[in-house]
């Protein structure tokens, strides 16, 4: 599904990503495990194709596709989604009006007919209770006076009304109590499935225990350093990361 | 504890304290402005022929241009410009060998305004150039500073010694025409300070000018001229004080700072000028242009000012980002009480590109006194990325006073992003309560909330300079509020 | 007076040498005189610093004589609305729907007024010269059952001087909109309102700028409030016309409420500036306004905002918010919110922005599918709806909103 091959991008013509390489398949869930400054989510916003972030060298296969080549936009018609760790407020855009635009321009791009606004309204309710998302909140303006937890569980609440084929999930868990923890990871296992892959960047094992990976990558000063299975999240919340970077010297 | 008696002193005084007038013998140019009387300065500065020509084509210049009477927020009188007396001078001769030389009146003048000329006493590093009515009449720390290459001296002997760097920066910044006071200042100014800090050199003390009026109805033009060279640092200082007088004098300065690829100019001011008498007789005219220049990519040149004198001030101390990554900022404090008027603010001229700006005001008003800020954020059309933030607050400490904001955005670039944000309000009951309630009076009360207030404006000064302006905040606002 | 000012002044003047004077009355006489003295608007005038009435030069004007045919229909923003129709400055009786309240409703012809406002060159010539002017009078008590439309067309190169008076009295209540349209590059509407808000009035005034042309407007609104009276006022400026709004509001009561709201998406070479005052008399009273702008091509927009609180006006409440964004190099966007406040006991703020959409939010968009052409068009709309979101009727909403939505249907122009 996803292939990543020597990834190096510079933030303002500071090297930040030195080499990436991954292999993702689909309906396998990887994470994405380091310290602060590892490059965790410049690699999200890399996939995600931010302004701002140069790539160097190196290649993303995504569907078969150049994923560097594609716009914000065609990645995330093409099945790409990134759950923001801080996603943004847009007042005045109500995030009804902003997800019947999403939906229809990715099903417009597919080939589909726009979606009826019945058939609309029935998704927003059957996909907003994967998330136990109050209805109000989709009337309101994207992100807009939300909670921090409000705010990660319309992130997964779009995952679940877009229906992406790669989702990225960008420190969900930073900022949330044990309770929208536990929303949110019983919210993406429910979304798992053979032709859905996951990468999910987190700074501790905690999500993991909810949200079980089939492998665990430690990425560190911009590499990835190690590899393994969940028993890696196990060993690095038990000796810290200066094991791996005691490692790496 | 003498220096705690001193405070409390100057707290149930709270009037002017440096309202005296020193018995020093002066020589003055004839009373009013003609084409004689820069002749006479001129000679008396023994100045070369271009810095005469230069003079009188300002004069010329200033003879065709009117007061800017119409948009300041400002009423005085019309001012008799025939009936100023534009040079006074301190009789001996104004260069001085040693400090035995200086007219002892002279000394305890500076001695009592805090000011010592004798680099022994002084403890903290800080050279001096004191400029009493039109002339400089001693600088510090002259030597040490020349070891490393700066130029530190009066503008006079400027003009003398370093006529190249005088020649290409003298009105590149204020041109002689920019308006009706930078005319009459190109035209007459005294005297004033000159200062030069050489590539890549980091001034290692604060450098600065201690202005004093003390003949009567005399004018004070002085003009200073700043250049820091790539990658420069200095720190300036400014302070002024002037006799209690019932008539009212002008002081109309300039000040001229350019800042080099790399240079940092940071420019403190507290202007303590006599603001006049309760009922609102006498004080200073303030009218002055300040304006600095970063001419070179990422240099900075920072303005910040404590203003609590003079009766009425005109001044708006401004930046043009000409470099590339140039930083441009203002922070101010303004305390208006009685019958004072301020017009005050700055302008920041965005021309390169990713130019940032910083504009902090704070105003204060109370008594029967009016307090505008007025500024200028313009983004022109080549400046890609440019930001400014300007917070504006005014603090109203009577319902008689007034406190007034006029910001001027002009933005010609989509890149830019200009935020303006103004708030007005009186002083908190709520925190006077709570400051009471605690044991703390009134008076006191309102002091530390003021200082609170402007304590991100205080907080850019240099340490001296802080604790003094922070103890004039406290005695400029005394019996503000009943 | 500078000779080139002096000329145009000549110029205008001449145009109404032959007008033949409605009636003599001591105002028109009053006005006449004041305009001896008074200079054309200059940008060495602090007031008109960035506005020029250029127009005034490259055009050659005329009155109109006659009042002509012209189907209205197109104009009519609800045909169910009470409707008055100008046109070039004549009031068309045969196309005007009145209400039956309002049987005071009459041409104006004001006598010795003691409301003579000489605010600047254009006031006074419209005092001097105007054509025709409604005085609406809703009478005490009296609710308006539906909004009054007054419509105001421009056919081809005329100057139209028309003059307004509204009076809404204690307890009553009324819904005015105002349009402009214009069909000739070289006309130049020149409106004059006087409104008057009595004790627990309410009155909501729209103004839709709609010129289809580039055609040239002047418009003053005075409005005085009495004690607990609320005026609303929505100014839309989305038409091609060059635009000057002067907005005066006199809060002189307590307890009042004035809101002023508007939007301006300038486009081409427009030039729109909206002057306000907001005065405070009296204690007790709020004022809100919010504008805002979007600016295309090499447009330019003019934000000028003051709120003076007087000294006895303690306890006000005045907010003052500008807002643009600037969708090209070209244009140009000249803010100046002021506060002028002589009272200590007050709660004032004001706030201006400047920049382009904000880049975040518009990746956050496209990185849920969104091309960035209709992500840039859902901030805008966005960022305008700011202003439509208070307006209660829906009528002006939906003409607001769907204009913004079609104006930039196409992507958003440089």
């Amino acid at each position: 599904m996803l292939e990543i091959r020597n990834l190096k991008a510079s933030v303002e013509e500071k090297e930040i990503l030195k080499g990436i390489n991954l292999k993702i398949n689909a309906g396998e869930v990887h994470a994405i495990m380091g310290p602060n400054g590892s490059g965790k989510s410049t690699l999200s916003s890399v996939l995600a194709g931010r302004d701002g972030y140069e790539v160097t060298e190196g290649e993303v296969d995504f569907l078969q596709k150049n994923l560097l080549e594609l716009s914000p936009e065609d990645r995330a018609r093409e099945g790409l989604f990134l759950a923001f760790q801080y996603p943004i407020e847009i007042p005045g855009v109500s995030n009804i009006n902003f997800l019947k635009t999403a939906l229809n321009e990715i099903r417009t791009y597919k080939g589909l007919e726009a979606i009826s606004a019945k058939d609309f309204l029935a998704l927003v309710k059957e996909k907003s209770q994967l998330v136990e998302l109050d209805s109000k909140l989709a009337n309101r303006s994207v992100n807009e006076g939300f909670s921090g937890g409000e705010k990660k569980r319309n992130e997964i609440f779009q995952l679940a009304m877009l229906n992406p084929k790669l989702a990225i999930l960008d420190e969900t868990d930073s900022g949330l109590d044990i309770d929208a923890l536990r929303i949110v990871a019983n919210g993406v296992n429910k979304l798992r499935s053979k032709d859905r892959s996951f990468i999910i960047i987190t700074h501790y094992q905690r999500l993991l225990d909810y949200i079980v990976p089939d492998f665990v990558h430690v990425l560190y000063n911009g590499k990835i350093v190690k590899s393994g299975t969940k028993e890696l999240a196990l060993e690095l919340e038990e000796k810290g990361y200066d094991w791996i970077k005691a490692e790496t010297v | 504890m003498p220096e705690e008696n001193e405070i409390l002193d100057e707290h149930l005084s709270g009037e002017y304290k440096y309202g005296f007038v020193s018995n020093i013998e002066s020589e003055k140019a004839p009373i009013g402005l003609s084409e004689d009387t820069i002749r006479f300065i001129s000679q008396k500065k023994n100045e070369p022929e271009w810095m005469l020509e230069w003079r009188l084509k300002a004069f010329r210049h200033w003879l065709t241009m009117k007061e800017p009477t119409h948009w300041p927020h400002l009423t005085y009188p019309n001012i008799d410009f025939q009936q100023i007396y534009y040079y006074a001078a301190p009789k001996q001769k104004p260069q001085y060998n040693s400090l035995d030389e200086v007219d002892p009146e002279l000394l305890r003048t500076f001695e009592k305004l805090g000011i010592s000329l004798d680099e022994q006493k002084r403890l903290s590093g800080i050279a001096v150039d004191a400029v009493i009515d039109s002339v400089s009449v001693k600088t510090t720390f002259r030597e040490k500073l020349s070891e490393m290459g700066i130029i530190f001296c009066s503008f006079s002997e400027a003009v003398r010694e370093y006529p190249d760097l005088v020649k290409q920066y003298l009105g590149s910044v204020v041109p002689p025409a920019d308006n009706f006071y930078a005319a009459l200042n190109s035209a007459v100014f005294s005297d004033g300070s000159f200062c030069y800090i050489p590539k890549g050199v980091r001034c290692p003390m604060e450098l600065s000018t201690y202005f004093r009026i003390n003949e009567a109805n005399t004018g004070q033009f002085e003009r200073t001229l700043l250049i820091a060279d790539e990658g420069a640092y200095v720190s300036y200082l400014e302070g002024c004080t002037a006799p209690m007088r019932d008539e009212n004098q002008l002081h109309a300065a300039v000040v001229e700072l350019v800042a080099l690829k790399d240079a940092e100019i940071k420019y403190s001011t507290v202007q303590n000028w006599y603001p006049g008498n309760k009922e609102g007789k006498g004080g200073i005219y303030n009218f002055v242009t300040k304006r600095g220049i970063c001419l070179g990519d990422y240099s900075k040149i920072s303005w910040t000012q404590v203003e609590t004198g003079s009766a009425v001030t005109w001044k708006y101390p401004s930046c043009i980002l000409k470099g590339n990554y140039s930083i441009g900022e203002f922070y101010s404090v303004a305390v208006t009480n009685n019958y004072q008027q301020a017009d005050t603010g700055t302008k920041m001229i965005h021309i390169g590109k990713n130019t940032k700006s910083t504009i902090v005001s704070k105003g204060i008003s109370a008594g029967f006194s009016n307090n505008s800020y007025r500024g200028l954020v313009a983004i022109q059309k080549g400046a890609e990325n440019a930001r400014n933030y300007t917070q504006c607050d005014s603090l109203l400490m009577s319902d008689k006073c007034g406190a007034h904001t006029f910001p001027y955005i002009e933005v010609k670039n989509k890149t830019a992003k200009v935020e303006h944000e103004a708030t007005t309000s009186k002083i908190g009951e709520d925190q006077l309560f709570y400051c009471n309630q605690r044991g703390i009076n009134n008076e006191k009360a309102i002091a530390l909330i003021v200082n609170g207030y402007c304590k991100e404006v205080l907080n850019q000064l240099p340490m001296e300079f802080a604790v003094e302006a922070q103890k004039l905040l406290e005695v400029s606002l005394e019996g503000s509020v009943g | 007076m500078t000779t080139v000012a002096a000329t145009v002044k000549d110029k205008i003047l001449t145009i109404f040498k032959n007008a033949s004077a409605k009636s003599n009355t001591a105002y028109r006489k009053e006005a006449l005189e004041y305009l001896q003295n008074l200079e054309v608007p200059h940008s060495r005038m602090e007031n008109w610093k960035y506005t020029r009435p250029a127009f005034l030069t490259k055009n050659n004007y005329e009155l109109a004589s006659e009042i002509k045919n012209i189907d209205i229909s197109p104009y009519l923003l609800d045909a169910t609305y009470y409707h008055l129709v100008f046109i070039n400055g004549l009031y068309s009786e045969k196309e005007s729907v009145l209400p039956a309240v309002a049987k005071d409703i009459l041409l104006v012809e004001l006598k010795n007024s003691d409301n003579f406002f000489n605010k600047n060159f254009f006031t006074t010539l419209n005092a001097a010269y105007f054509t025709a002017g409604l005085n609406i009078h809703i009478p005490s008590g009296i609710k308006l059952d539906k909004p009054l439309q007054i419509i105001h067309l421009s056919t081809h190169n005329y100057i139209a001087n028309v003059h307004h008076v509204i009076t809404v009295e204690k307890n009553a209540k009324a819904e005015i909109l105002i349009t402009t349209h214009s069909l000739s590059e070289n006309a130049f509407l020149n409106i004059f309102t006087e409104i008057e808000c009595k004790e627990n009035a309410t009155l909501t005034a729209h103004l839709l700028q709609l010129e289809e042309s580039e055609s040239s407007q002047y418009n003053y609104i005075n409005c005085r409030q009495e004690q607990n009276s609320v005026f609303t006022i929505n100014t839309f400026s989305l038409g091609k016309s060059w635009i000057r709004n002067d907005l005066d509001i006199v809060i002189n009561g307590s307890h009042c409420e004035a809101n002023l709201y508007g939007a301006y998406l300038p486009q081409n070479n427009q030039h729109i500036d909206n002057h306000t005052l907001v005065k405070h008399l009296k204690p007790h009273s709020v004022s809100n306004e919010l504008y805002k702008g979007v600016l295309t091509h090499r447009s330019t927009g003019v934000f000028n905002g003051k709120v003076l609180v007087e000294k006895n006006a303690q306890k006000t409440n005045a907010y003052q918010s500008n807002s643009n964004i600037l969708l090209s190099n070209d244009a140009t966007v000249y803010s100046k919110p002021e506060l002028e406040i002589y009272a200590d006991d007050v709660k004032c703020s004001h706030g201006s922005t400047t920049g382009q959409i904000d880049e975040e939010a518009l990746f956050y968009l496209q990185s849920r599918g969104i091309s960035k052409d209709s992500a840039m068009r859902l901030l805008v709309q966005a960022f305008v709806a700011d202003v439509t979101k208070s307006l209660s009727n829906q009528t002006v909403k939906t003409y607001v909103e769907e204009y913004v939505s079609d104006r930039f249907m196409n992507g958003y122009a440089q």
